[in-house]
């Protein structure tokens, strides 16, 4: 058996070694010392019936020692060294491993306590290795109640994600940073519920502000028409006013140059009244040459003298009557230049009302732009409230999506109808502002 | 009563005390019935020789040395049995426990031969005897098979014990034949049979207590029971 002893244990001889060392000296030193004896005492005895009693007796002395000795030696040292070895055995297989190796011992000695000892160092051993592998286990246990877990949590979040608000974890993990992973989780979720509800309410609202905004821009569209063909009528009633006034206006010219005609024979008038005044008085002068000379000349001159004084009073009636006419004609220039002003100023007035109907037609011109400018914009707030209509739209195909599987759908679709009738609202007030447009 | 009858008488209490302990244990543990029957053989065998021998039953006298057969036929009978519990003990397989059986007793019957033959043929079955058992020894010790190795330890230890006990003690048989009277005859009959009583007494009755003293490591055996033990090792061997 020691053969197969796989470690040799450092130098020197090994215990069963030492063993055989001993008794080979042990009796090495029984034998001398039996030769000696025998030497020294037994051949010296005279008598051969003596000496080969005594030798016989001695010899067997001897082999009852070395006898003995073997005895000790298989009982005692033998026992001892293959005890050691198959201790030394069992040693190295707890080192490998080997657990199940049997250390029982019924030996009360120390070579019994060595077992006992390595058997509660195996004992102790195992224990702690047990207690390793339980821990193991627990920690396995864990993990895999971690990974459930972990998967629940995916599934839930998955459900979350594909719109199933209403699901929640089950936040009742062992584990503290599970647990609160899973509430983080239910709360993450309730937010998220809320807040798509808060969403749909608001779409629901947005949809309400996107209907209003339709039907302002179609009633704005509707004014701005009102107001372009308002515009239309007053240039038209403006042109009309201003060819009105162009016809006041040469009119009024032509009574200008009829009072200026007139005022010209009026001056002729005075230049014959002027010639009248001095015939008269040169007529006057010739009737009073004539009486004075009628008073030179007699009787028959007395005739003469009548006639003289006749013409002189026709004269002074004629001067009279003149300086009457020249009067009158004075007056009446006055008032004819009394009239040529108020014409003149009449005329002014027309220009000038002629000019403002020319600016009124220019600010409906611009009326009529702005409105086309308000119908552009009414375009653009109508495509911008389609854009806001669209986007409305693809939110709440989101939040509808998100709460399909929830069931509970009221809401997303009632705004998806909403935009859609706000879309209808739109495309009808488009139509409306093609009408102002081509109205126009 | 001569001194040799009281040696033989002690020897018998000895064998007898070691019989009725084997038979107790054979009786009480029925796990390791073989072994304990095998004890029991060994010691009843011995015991029985005693008796004789302490009669002085089959004691013959060869060229004047008296022989005491009963002695050579406790060898031939008592010893297989030895050779057998310690094969039973290493697990050998049955055809190895049987060489060394026959080498045992060939040891045995050339050592009853050198003792009923006088002169050279006395000394020529003495060196038979002496040569046969060196294979025996060889076939106790290095030539084991690895069989011994798969034992349990304590098995292991127990064989190497029993094997180590048995070889020694063994041993000096020839050396006392040699001295006895049988061979040069330094040492007297009386001393002679002194000594071998004591090898007797430690080769059978110590060899048994010993065995006994492991019997709870071969109770923890179960596969060393009965028959089934003797059939250890056969099926691959």
């Amino acid at each position: 058996m020691g053969a197969s002893n796989p470690v040799e244990s450092g130098e020197g001889l090994r215990f069963s070694q030492r063993l055989v060392v001993a008794l080979s000296g042990a009796g090495l030193a029984i034998a001398s010392f039996g030769a000696l004896s025998y030497v020294r005492v037994i051949a010296e005895i005279s008598d051969p019936a003596v000496r080969s009693a005594v030798t016989s007796s001695f010899v067997g002395l001897v082999l009852t020692a070395a006898i003995s000795l073997v005895l000790v030696a298989v009982t005692v040292g033998s026992n001892a060294a293959i005890t050691l070895e198959l201790l030394a055995q069992k040693a190295r297989r707890i080192e490998n491993g080997e657990m199940d190796v049997d250390l029982s011992t019924t030996r009360s000695d120390e070579f019994g306590t060595l077992a006992n000892s390595l058997a509660s160092m195996r004992d102790s051993l195992e224990d702690r290795i047990a207690t390793i592998e339980e821990n193991r286990r627990e920690l396995r246990q864990r993990n895999e109640a971690i990974e459930r877990t972990a998967e629940h949590y995916r599934e839930v979040l998955q459900a979350v994600t594909s719109g199933d608000l209403s699901r929640r974890a089950n936040a009742d993990a062992d584990v503290d940073a599970l647990r609160e992973i899973g509430e983080a989780i239910n709360l993450t979720a309730a937010t998220l519920e809320e807040a798509t509800g808060n969403i749909a309410t608001q779409m629901e609202q947005l949809s309400a502000n996107a209907e209003e905004v339709a039907a302002s821009t179609q009633e704005l569209g509707e004014t701005s028409e009102r107001a372009a063909s308002v515009g239309q009528e007053g240039q038209a009633a403006a042109r009309e006013a201003i060819a009105e006034m162009d016809e006041v206006e040469s009119e009024t010219d032509a009574v200008v140059r009829r009072i200026e005609n007139l005022e010209a024979e009026m001056d002729e008038i005075n230049d014959i009244l002027q010639l009248i005044g001095r015939v008269a008085q040169k007529t006057n002068i010739l009737a009073v040459n004539a009486r004075i000379e009628s008073s030179r000349g007699g009787d028959s001159g007395e005739g003469y003298s009548v006639v003289a004084e006749e013409i002189r009073e026709l004269a002074e009636e004629t001067k009279e009557a003149a300086e009457e006419v020249e009067t009158r004609l004075t007056s009446l220039r006055e008032q004819i230049e009394d009239t040529g002003v108020d014409v003149r100023e009449t005329r002014q007035r027309v220009e000038r009302a002629s000019r403002t109907v020319e600016q009124t037609v220019s600010s409906l011109d611009d009326v009529a732009s702005l409105a086309d400018s308000v119908d552009e914009n009414v375009k653009n707030i109508g495509q911008a409230t389609d854009d806001q209509a669209q986007s409305v739209q693809r939110v709440a195909e989101q939040v509808d999506s998100l709460m399909e599987i929830d069931g509970d759908a009221g809401p997303t679709d009632a705004v998806g109808v909403d935009a859609e009738s706000t879309r209808g609202t739109d495309e009808s007030f488009e139509s409306a502002q093609q009408d102002t447009v081509t109205g126009q | 009563m001569d001194v040799i009858t009281l040696y033989y008488l002690v020897g018998l209490a000895a064998m007898v005390v070691g019989t009725v302990a084997f038979a107790r244990a054979f009786l009480k543990d029925a796990r390791n019935r073989t072994y304990h029957a095998l004890l029991v053989g060994i010691a009843g065998i011995a015991g029985l020789m005693y008796v004789l021998m302490a009669l002085g039953v089959g004691r013959i006298t060869v060229d004047g040395v008296p022989v005491e057969l009963a002695r050579y036929v406790q060898w031939l009978l008592a010893t297989p049995l030895i050779v057998i519990y310690l094969g039973l003990l290493a697990g050998l397989s049955r055809r190895y426990v049987a060489t060394l059986v026959v080498l045992d007793v060939a040891v045995m019957a050339s050592g009853l031969a050198a003792a009923l033959t006088t002169g050279v043929t006395a000394w020529a079955f003495f060196a038979v005897g002496s040569v046969v058992y060196l294979p025996l020894i060889y076939g106790l010790t290095i030539g084991l098979t690895d069989s011994v190795a798969t034992r349990p330890s304590p098995v292991v230890a127990l064989f190497r014990k029993l094997r180590n006990l048995t070889i020694i003690i063994w041993t000096f048989y020839p050396i006392l034949w040699l001295l006895a009277p049988t061979g040069v005859g330094v040492i007297t009959r009386e001393v002679e049979i002194l000594l071998i009583t004591y090898a007797d007494v430690i080769a059978k009755v110590v060899f048994g207590f010993i065995a006994l003293k492991s019997q709870a490591s071969l109770a923890r055996l179960p596969n060393l029971d009965a028959v089934s033990a003797l059939d250890f090792g056969n099926a691959d061997k």
